[in-house]
């Protein structure tokens, strides 16, 4: 009985394991292939069958390419995995409908994404049609160009060490220079590829793949939620220049800075957008059905760019205006010699500066406001911060305070014994 | 002023109260009374709207209650057996507290004359918590007042309080009757009844036994009457005289007086003045002993028992 | 119908005046008070210790958080005492005394209901006060926000006493009432507490069995959102913090439907219960 009862447990392991072991299955079926933009960079995800709903940002523009391919379930990252070998690119046009009329149609066109390393925001730009084209044949020729500069170069290095060799045996006169390395291409653009182009305002629209005949392809319709960030504005990093290091970050309009005493902070700036998470999750993961469960209602700030440098900031002090500041670069010097310290001083240019702000000098105890204008004179919004420069204070006040309402207690207790004593 | 009909509260298998057909009319004072467990509670709960009837109907003031319980409640006042008083209150809070509840006019005018009547208006703004179990009835009973009701129900109302606090409230509700108000009192201490109601019902078992006025309620129970009768001399004679008369059921003597039981046909005291005197005795005092309220209420009680025992045992 | 609304509206004003007056001869209140104080003392006080430290704060408002946890203690305290109010006055018979006379289960729930409420007011009252002061010894600005923040603060309120009072309705006794409150705030808590970390850890590799958990966490999730009062106290902070009026204004429609739903299901129950021990 137990032999059996082994045996049979072992087939049960066994046929167990060779399940686990098995491939997935494989379903060919549309899958929406999309790059969506969270308004400074693209994500690549896609929508297979079994996901019906997508997430867009409103006003940006964004990529579907509708192919046909294989799709599995891979269980242990949880997700929807296609093929992308095996795609086939699904013809006809894309159709929008918005509460069941149809609000707009896009064909299909050629696009690449070129990628910058020079840019610190915006680090990926789309290119479509010609340009597309153009920027990608201008990478390859560049591409091209630094492997020729490459061939020259190790020929001149080969050249450079031999008469090094023999410099080093006779060190006379000036040593042989050693060639520079050429530089690689600063950003990469992708080989074009064909999709449909598409920016939508906001709202919940119905969106399929038609046909010639203007005939819907099957499995292609998915419902697409095009959503618009929460607020936008203008976030900070704040450095007090007695400690530079300690950065403080102010992203809620609603912020109060605090600073104490005599103090120069420095204020850079950068164009931010508060997201709703599980949305914006999805840009980036929609083929992880459980990908942003529990932050629905979760809000982040998320920085968007660079301030324009033409910005100004306006330090209003009790009510008064005190002065406009220019975005200026500045640098960290270090103090030579055995004592610690630095300065922090204006830099020549941007390629020698450290950071980019606002100097804003706190000189007294009181209210201060600061605010961006733009060229046009126009408060932007959501740039205004509150700066308070108070005093130093000690708390143990508050701790008094917060005894007092014992005094209250040890009356009602007294109260209600002489209640019992009646 | 008050009516039930078929009045029933059944708790799963128990039958608190059965088919209850109450009648308590304007201006008489009601005792109702019945051993522990009887359904009087019961009864009360429900003619305040605080259990709900199984079947049968309540009617107060002409209206049934269901109509309009708020309205009605307005009109009554309530001391039950147990006081549950806001401890922490002083008794002019409390009072002042329900006047308001009440709406009633001039409540400071009010409280003091009714604390003044139960002599509690020195102790008016000492903490409720304090008071003794007597103080705490009396103030209920002043709570009950307040609002002027026309209905008064009353449980257990004096059984807190010592022979003086007794007084004191018998003689309330003695004024109080004298002013119209109808009375609905239970109560185990059936002597107070006996001085204060007019009508009485006998609840047991949930069944309303018996309901009449007193001499009615004892008529009723009366099978025998006892005289005792004080002679100078209680001779042979006498006795054997006694013994013939056809109405005389028992006779007992002790030292000098004689304890004669007869039927209840009519009062035989001529006849029994008669035949003592011829039989040669002087007779010093002659008096027939009234049955009391208790007599009648264990009379009934047991005899209904007994009756309802050979009824389940058939 | 008028003269109903009158009477019930009377009787619930005196009972809830009533309780008032006795909350605030209460021996407990004045300590959870103090304990409330003290909660917000220490946070505002790390506040100033962080700004000495560091010789900048960036904080959005430095005394609105610190409000929102006496908001939470006073909630909480207020609550149990909700759960308690029924179970009590029963359980001492008071009750029966006050049902021998004009009162309804509606005006009685409805008085005991703004007798917590009122009690809240008074003790936001003396907060309010604990907090100028607080701004006027730290420096620390009083905003909008932080007005904002104590209207809301009362609608939010009454959810969480609501939710006491319901408590109170469907228990008999008084320890019943004591620990399936504490049960269900723990279980609450637990629940929230857990979603808010998985939606701090990364879930783009869930195991299977993190993935179940999510699932069922999230479901659950749903409905303590939608049972739990602090869930609305959250949401209402949540509000203030987004500084967004219509969820400002979202968070107090959805915090006096949430009271108002409870004191109907306590009517209901206290119906089926009765007055008497």
């Amino acid at each position: 009985m137990k032999r059996s009862l082994s045996f049979l447990l072992g087939l049960l392991f066994l046929a167990n394991s060779l399940a686990l072991a098995a491939p997935p299955k494989r379903v060919k079926q549309p899958v929406w292939n999309l790059s969506l933009s969270d308004g400074i960079s693209f994500s690549s995800t896609m929508a297979p069958k079994a996901i019906k709903q997508v997430y867009m940002l409103a006003d940006t523009t964004n990529v579907i390419e509708i192919a046909e391919t294989e799709v599995y379930w891979w269980d242990i990252t949880r997700e929807y995995m296609a093929d992308r070998e095996k795609k086939e690119i699904l013809k006809g046009k894309l159709e929008v409908l918005k509460n069941g009329k149809v609000f707009k149609t896009f064909e299909r066109t050629s696009f690449s994404f070129e990628s910058s390393y020079a840019r610190i925001y915006e680090t990926q730009k789309l290119l479509t049609g010609e340009e597309a084209r153009e920027a990608h044949k201008r990478y390859k020729e560049r591409v091209d160009k630094y492997w020729q500069d490459y061939m020259e170069y190790s020929k001149k290095q080969a050249e450079y060490e031999k008469a090094m060799e023999e410099y080093m045996k006779n060190p006379k006169g000036e040593a042989p220079k050693a060639p520079k390395p050429p530089q690689g291409p600063n950003f990469y653009v992708t080989e074009p590829s064909e999709g449909f182009i598409v920016s939508l305002p906001r709202g919940n629209y119905q969106v399929r793949l038609v046909d010639s005949r203007g005939k819907v392809v099957p499995d292609t319709e998915k419902n697409v939620e095009v959503w618009e960030p929460l607020r936008q504005g203008i976030g900070y990093v704040a450095r007090p220049e007695s400690r530079w290091t300690m950065q403080r970050q102010s992203t809620d309009p609603g912020e109060s800075l605090y600073a104490q005493g005599k103090e120069t902070v420095y204020f850079s700036a950068f164009v931010q957008s508060q997201f709703n998470e599980f949305k914006y999750t999805k840009l980036s993961k929609l083929s992880q059905p459980d990908s942003g469960k529990g932050s629905q209602y979760v809000y982040k700030w998320r920085p968007m760019g660079a301030v324009p440098e033409d910005y100004k900031m306006e330090i209003i002090f009790n009510g008064k205006l005190l002065k406009t500041v220019p975005l200026e670069h500045f640098t960290v010097e270090q103090i030579p010699g055995p004592n610690l310290g630095y300065n922090i001083v204006k830099a020549k240019d941007a390629e020698e500066a450290t950071f980019t702000a606002y100097e804003v000098p706190v000189e007294k105890q009181g209210t201060y406001i600061l605010r961006l204008r733009d060229n046009y004179g126009n408060i932007v919004p959501g740039s205004t911060r509150v700066l308070q420069s108070i005093p130093k204070v000690n708390p143990w006040p508050v701790y008094v305070m917060a005894l007092l309402p014992v005094f209250w207690g040890v009356y009602t207790i007294r109260m209600r014994r002489k209640i019992k004593q009646v | 002023m008050l009516r039930t009909e078929g009045l029933t509260k059944k708790y799963d298998q128990l039958k608190a109260v059965v088919d209850l057909n109450l009648h308590v009319h304007k201006g008489e004072t009601y005792g109702f009374l019945g051993p522990n467990g009887a359904g009087k509670t019961t009864t009360i709960m429900m003619l305040l709207g605080l259990e709900k009837p199984t079947e049968g109907k309540i009617w107060l003031f002409g209206q049934e209650l269901s109509t309009d319980p708020m309205a009605i409640k307005k009109r009554i006042g309530v001391v039950l057996e147990h006081q549950y008083l806001y401890d922490e209150m002083t008794a002019w809070e409390y009072l002042n507290f329900f006047a308001q509840l009440y709406e009633v006019e001039n409540p400071a005018k009010r409280i003091s004359e009714l604390l003044e009547r139960v002599h509690l208006y020195d102790r008016k703004d000492d903490f409720v918590g304090g008071y003794s179990r007597g103080m705490r009835q009396k103030l209920s009973i002043v709570r009950a007042l307040l609002h002027d009701p026309e209905l008064l129900i009353l449980d257990e109302p004096v059984s807190a309080l010592d022979p003086y606090g007794i007084k004191e409230v018998r003689d309330l509700i003695l004024e109080e009757q004298a002013r119209g108000r109808t009375f609905f009192i239970s109560s185990h201490i059936l002597s107070e009844i006996e001085k204060t109601c007019s009508r009485v019902g006998i609840i047991h078992k949930g069944v309303l036994l018996a309901e009449d006025d007193m001499e009615g309620l004892k008529a009723k129970v009366r099978e025998e009457q006892e005289f005792t009768v004080e002679l100078e001399e209680v001779t042979n004679s006498v006795t054997e005289h006694l013994n013939q008369l056809p109405f005389v059921n028992s006779l007992d003597f002790e030292n000098n007086k004689l304890y004669i039981n007869t039927d209840t046909q009519e009062d035989y005291r001529p006849q029994i003045s008669r035949a003592i005197a011829a039989a040669g005795g002087t007779i010093l005092s002659m008096q027939a002993k009234e049955l009391s309220l208790e007599d009648a209420f264990v009379t009934i009680t047991e005899k209904n028992l007994s009756l309802l025992t050979k009824e389940a045992n058939k | 119908m008028k003269a109903h609304l009158h009477q019930r509206w009377h009787v619930a004003k005196l009972i809830s005046l009533r309780g008032l007056r006795s909350g605030l001869r209460g021996a407990v209140l004045p300590f959870a008070l103090t304990f409330a104080f003290l909660f917000a003392a220490v946070l505002i006080a790390g506040n100033v210790g962080q700004l000495g430290q560091e010789g900048l704060l960036a904080i959005p408002r430095p005394l609105t958080y610190p409000f929102f946890s006496v908001v939470y203690i006073l909630s909480f305290y207020l609550a149990l005492a909700g759960a308690l109010a029924i179970v009590r006055d029963r359980d001492r018979g008071t009750m029966e005394t006050l049902f021998y006379g004009p009162v309804d289960e509606v005006s009685y729930i409805f008085g005991r209901f703004f007798e917590h409420l009122l009690l809240f007011i008074a003790m936001l009252v003396l907060t309010i006060i604990f907090f100028l002061l607080a701004s006027l010894i730290t420096r620390f600005a009083i905003t909008v926000q932080f007005w904002q923040a104590c209207l809301l603060s009362v609608f939010l309120a009454a959810g969480v006493i609501a939710f006491g009072i319901f408590i109170s309705s469907i228990t008999k006794r008084t320890i019943n009432a004591v620990v399936l409150f504490l049960v269900l705030m723990l279980l609450f808590m637990g629940i929230q507490i857990t979603q808010q970390s998985l939606a701090n850890i990364d879930l783009s590799n869930p195991s299977a069995g993190l993935a179940l958990a999510v699932k069922v966490i999230t479901f659950l999730g749903k409905v303590v959102s939608w049972v739990s009062p602090f869930s609305y106290l959250s949401g209402g902070l949540r509000a203030v913090d987004l500084a967004s009026t219509g969820q400002y204004v979202l968070s107090l429609v959805k915090a006096t439907v949430y009271a108002l739903v409870l004191q109907g299901a306590s009517i209901y129950f206290f119906q089926r219960r009765g007055v008497r021990k």
